[in-house]
């Protein structure tokens, strides 16, 4: 996986320029853009990260620039700086799921540790999809046969059962079961549904910091 | 003034002017009557003196004729008769031509001049003593030339002739008599003739001189009166007149210094109220300024911070610290900027009179709202038109109109849903040397029943503010003797112009220092 990044992206040349210099500073990675446009046009995340948009901006403000990459998908943890935190526009970027508001003048710390932050959650978060991404490969390749055998363990029934409802011998049930058990990487019944109840539980994983790390 | 008397000696002038021709015209009428009447008798007195020298020679002659006539009876030889007949022969030629030509004056060759009546009479009577006389001397001499000469006919003759000559003498006086007489009667008659003349010509004169030359004078001198009268009086009028221009001169000055007074007064006052507007605007702008203040700071802060961060690392990167220090010092100039651009609209000021460059004031308008429309959203633009003359007037004052109608059409934008806000100020040449300034917005606009009222104090659209903004600026821009005009078309454009004079404001300053 690749190194962290910060994008900033603030119309105000000192701001933005400032910005840059102190996440250098402790080591992160950072790509500034001067406007909306200039961000779309050259975002594409190859690594964990998190944004930090000024509010205001002439254009495309910085929370329609956010609701446009959720809207693409292409999401991670912002950080909006204002200097206006008003309530209407908080109940708007909470319903998109924004992770933070930092209010001018700021805590230059604070920032920094925010920002670090939300990268961890967005490295978190992309390993969990990575993770999630690699059992659900492991189910895809499993052949019908051996799913419907999957679909009937799990819903607790016995291998004789199971046998009597696919009409097949219970040597031919023993034997798609143990191959299922192998292809899923799993030892146990257990362990099988866990995984299973794991991935059907979460079928997008949340990009709120807090609620995942609460 | 002219006096109606003087008038009338005017006409009186004339009336003079006319008796003088008439009386020249007497006078020349004198001289030719002198002409006329002295000449021809004077001709005439010339002549008499020949005619009584020839009619006194007749006597003269007559007794030489008959003295020839005796010594020719006496004479003792041939020679001697010769010589008296020759003698007589002469004598009584001359004699009778001379007689010929006394008794017929109007006869070449003739005396010039004619005999009176009296004359004529005396020479009828003197005829036939003259005729006999004549008669008998033409007979001496023929009967001399005879070779044989009758003794007693000369004897006769000679007794006829000096017979008749005694008579001839007494008549021939009378008429000589007659002659000096009539002509001595002429000379007195032409002396009485030339007194008369001349009194008359001294009456003439005397009546030029009474009539004429006397009222004449009087009327000139009355007329010189009237004139010292008409200078004095003409004099008198200047002076008071004079007298009146200078306390007009002064009370002209008083009021000039009074309005000067007063227009002091009143830009004072305007000054202190635009300062109030912009204190206030300052107070409402507060927030976005220090939003804007906050920019430049938080930046100096990111980059301190940054510098602290690296600084404290292992092996610090001065490089990058002394970039970020650079960073921070024109930062912070920018930050000094804003603040001095904010304390220089507010500090109170005496009410300047200064030349202003209309594009400049519109550029740093600009700059004041740039940041404040990012925030918005508002898309602010500059349209500067180029060759504008340059305005007198206070420049801070100027800008303050502006900053009022830029804070309004960014309300007016606030207010309304324009898919795409903006606001124009633009610069325009208007005549010669006016310059418009306009300042147009695309927002909600102010409806038709409301546009004659946006200019009154407390009247106001918006829900923060005082209301003054409009009010202030229309006194600041009459105090520049401009002029406004607001157009609206609610939801689509609204226009806000005033056309400040490029002279105005120095003439208003001027007028109190020529008069």
């Amino acid at each position: 996986m690749q190194e962290p990044t910060v994008y900033i992206v603030d119309d105000d040349a000192d701001m933005r320029d400032s910005l840059g210099f102190l996440m250098t500073t402790v080591g992160l990675r950072v790509a500034i853009f001067a406007s909306a446009s200039e961000f779309l046009a050259a975002f594409a995340p190859k690594g964990p990260g998190c944004l930090v948009f000024d509010v205001r901006m002439p254009g495309m403000s910085g929370l329609d620039l956010y609701e446009s990459l959720v809207a693409r998908g292409e999401a991670m943890p912002v950080i909006f700086i204002t200097a206006f935190a008003d309530v209407p526009m908080a109940i708007r970027a909470m319903k998109s799921g924004a992770v933070e508001f930092v209010e001018k003048p700021f805590n230059r710390q604070d920032l920094l540790d925010r920002v670090l932050r939300a990268i961890q959650v967005d490295t978190q978060r992309r390993k969990l999809i990575a993770d999630r991404e690699a059992v659900r490969k492991r189910f895809q390749r499993l052949t019908k046969k051996e799913r419907d055998v999957l679909e009937l363990v799990l819903s607790g029934k016995p291998n004789k059962s199971i046998s009597s409802s696919l009409e097949i011998t219970p040597r031919a049930v023993e034997m798609r079961r143990a191959n299922l058990m192998k292809k899923l990487e799993v030892t146990s019944l257990a362990e099988l549904v866990r995984l299973k109840v794991g991935l059907d539980l979460a079928a997008e994983p949340p990009l709120n910091g807090r609620t995942m790390l609460s | 003034m002219i006096d109606p008397a003087d008038l009338a000696r005017d006409d009186s002038a004339g009336h003079f002017n006319r008796r003088f021709r008439t009386a020249l015209v007497g006078v020349a009428v004198l001289v030719l009557l002198d002409e006329v009447v002295i000449e021809p008798p004077l001709l005439r007195l010339m002549t008499d003196a020949p005619v009584i020298n020839v009619a006194g020679r007749q006597r003269m002659l007559s007794q030489r004729i008959a003295k020839a006539a005796l010594a020719l009876d006496a004479a003792r030889s041939e020679e001697d008769r010769r010589r008296h007949s020759a003698e007589l022969d002469e004598v009584l030629r001359t004699w009778t031509t001379a007689h010929e030509q006394l008794r017929r004056r109007d006869r070449p060759p003739s005396l010039p001049g004619a005999n009176s009546a009296t004359v004529d009479e005396a020479f009828d009577a003197l005829e036939p003593s003259f005729t006999r006389i004549r008669e008998a001397a033409a007979r001496l001499i023929r009967d001399e030339t005879l070779a044989a000469p009758d003794p007693a006919a000369i004897h006769d003759d000679q007794r006829t002739i000096l017979a008749l000559e005694g008579s001839y003498l007494v008549q021939m006086d009378r008429i000589v008599g007659l002659f000096e007489r009539e002509a001595r009667a002429r000379v007195d008659w032409l002396v009485w003739t030339k007194r008369i003349l001349t009194a008359l010509v001294l009456v003439g004169l005397g009546g030029i001189g009474q009539f004429i030359l006397r009222p004449a004078t009087r009327l000139i001198e009355r007329q010189l009166a009237s004139l010292r009268e008409a200078r004095d009086v003409l004099e008198h009028r200047v002076r008071e007149r004079t007298l009146a221009l200078e306390a007009a001169n002064r009370d002209l000055e008083c009021e000039v210094r009074e309005r000067t007074r007063a227009d002091e007064r009143q830009r004072t006052l305007v000054e202190q109220l635009s300062h109030v507007g912009r204190t206030t605007t300052i107070g409402e702008m507060a927030s976005g300024l220090a939003h804007e203040l906050n920019q430049p700071l938080g930046a100096i802060a990111n980059y301190a911070e940054g510098c602290l961060v690296t600084l404290s690392a292992p092996e610090p990167n001065v490089d990058a610290a002394k970039a970020a220090l650079e960073k921070i010092l024109s930062t912070t100039l920018r930050a000094g900027q804003i603040v001095k651009r904010i304390r220089r609209f507010v500090t109170r000021h005496a009410p300047a009179r200064e030349r202003i460059e209309p594009n400049r004031l519109v550029s740093e308008v600009e700059e004041f709202f740039r940041d404040e429309a990012r925030r918005r959203g508002i898309g602010l633009k500059v349209e500067l038109a180029s060759d504008l003359p340059w305005l007198w007037g206070d420049p801070i004052q100027i800008q303050q109109v502006l900053v009022n109608l830029v804070r309004n059409a960014f309300e007016s934008l606030s207010h309304a849903q324009t898919p795409e806000p903006s606001v124009v100020i633009r610069t325009e040449r208007a005549g010669a040397d006016a310059v418009s300034f306009v300042v147009r917005d695309n927002g909600e606009g102010i409806p038709a029943e409301r546009l004659p009222r946006v200019f009154d104090a407390y009247f106001s659209t918006r829900d923060e503010g005082m209301g003054m903004g409009l009010s202030i600026s229309r006194t600041i821009v009459e105090g520049h003797h401009g002029q406004w005009v607001v157009e609206s078309e609610p939801q689509v454009c609204t226009t806000f112009r005033f056309t400040l004079p490029s002279t105005g404001v120095e003439d208003a300053g001027a007028h109190g220092l020529h008069r």
